[in-house]
């Protein structure tokens, strides 16, 4: 009874957890993509589409006169991503910080980005 | 197929939304609610727009964030209030609904108050009737 209780106080670690070992083994690609917050599919999805959009109406302004809210971040994946976790009520944006773009500006100006070019 | 672009993209993005005359004190809000410390630079923005950034952006210039971009696009787009208090919120497009139902609700409110102001002055005269009623000629 004890033992079922303390299964059930054990909380699941997040599939993408550091702590969890993953099924095979990572690749520099990998670890690029994980670390810039990429996930490859959007890589392909963007040239499969449409590219006649107009993106004149997505800026500070417009977004925070509307329903929507910004927010700073600091995790790469977030980046222009939406936050559903966010206790606020209006759907709220998130922007990667400076600090962080100068971190991951290190990856493009050491030639990491270029680099690779086998899948 | 490489990411050549991240580095241009994560400036170009942060150049397309920090792009208005508001942009300083917006960023500084942004800036003052976090209580981490993180912040956005508007000098390393600027220095970039004044740089490399000729002609508004496109969706094709985002090779790499163009799919977030675009479903922020779709997501302004659609958005439409689902409840209540979202009414009071302007949509980004197709903004004729949204006075449209304002100005319907002002015109009801007023004839609703002039309804009551109407049935309130029919009871005050019948009941001034019923006390002093006027004599006949």
């Amino acid at each position: 009874m004890a033992k079922r209780r303390a299964d059930k106080t054990v909380r699941r670690l997040p599939h993408d957890h550091s702590l969890i070992r993953r099924p095979l083994p990572s690749s520099l690609r990998q670890d690029v993509y994980s670390a810039t917050g990429i996930k490859p599919t959007e890589l392909d999805c963007i040239e499969k589409s449409n590219l006649s959009c107009s993106l004149s109406d997505i800026n500070d302004r417009d977004l925070t006169s509307g329903p929507f809210c910004l927010e700073i971040t600091d995790d790469p994946r977030r980046h222009l991503r939406f936050d559903d976790t966010s206790t606020n009520a209006s759907p709220t944006i998130k922007v990667l910080d400076t600090q962080t773009v100068c971190i991951l500006s290190l990856l493009d100006l050491t030639g990491i980005m270029e680099y690779y070019n086998q899948p | 197929m490489g990411l050549p672009t991240y580095m241009t993209e994560l400036l170009a993005s942060h150049a397309l939304i920090f792009s208005t005359s508001k942009s300083d004190s917006i960023v500084k809000e942004l800036c003052d609610a976090q209580p981490s410390g993180k912040k956005i630079d508007m000098s390393i923005v600027r220095n970039f727009t004044e740089s490399f950034v000729e002609v508004p952006f496109q969706l094709g210039d985002f090779p790499i964030l163009g799919s977030r971009l675009r479903y922020i696009h779709e997501r302004m787009t659609g958005w439409r209030p689902l409840r209540f208090g979202q009414l009071f919120q302007r949509p980004y497009r197709d903004s004729i609904p949204f006075f449209a139902f304002w100005f319907a609700a002002v015109i009801g409110l007023v004839a609703v108050l002039s309804l009551g102001i109407g049935v309130g002055q029919l009871v005050y005269a019948i009941l001034m009737y019923k006390t002093d009623p006027l004599p006949i000629p």
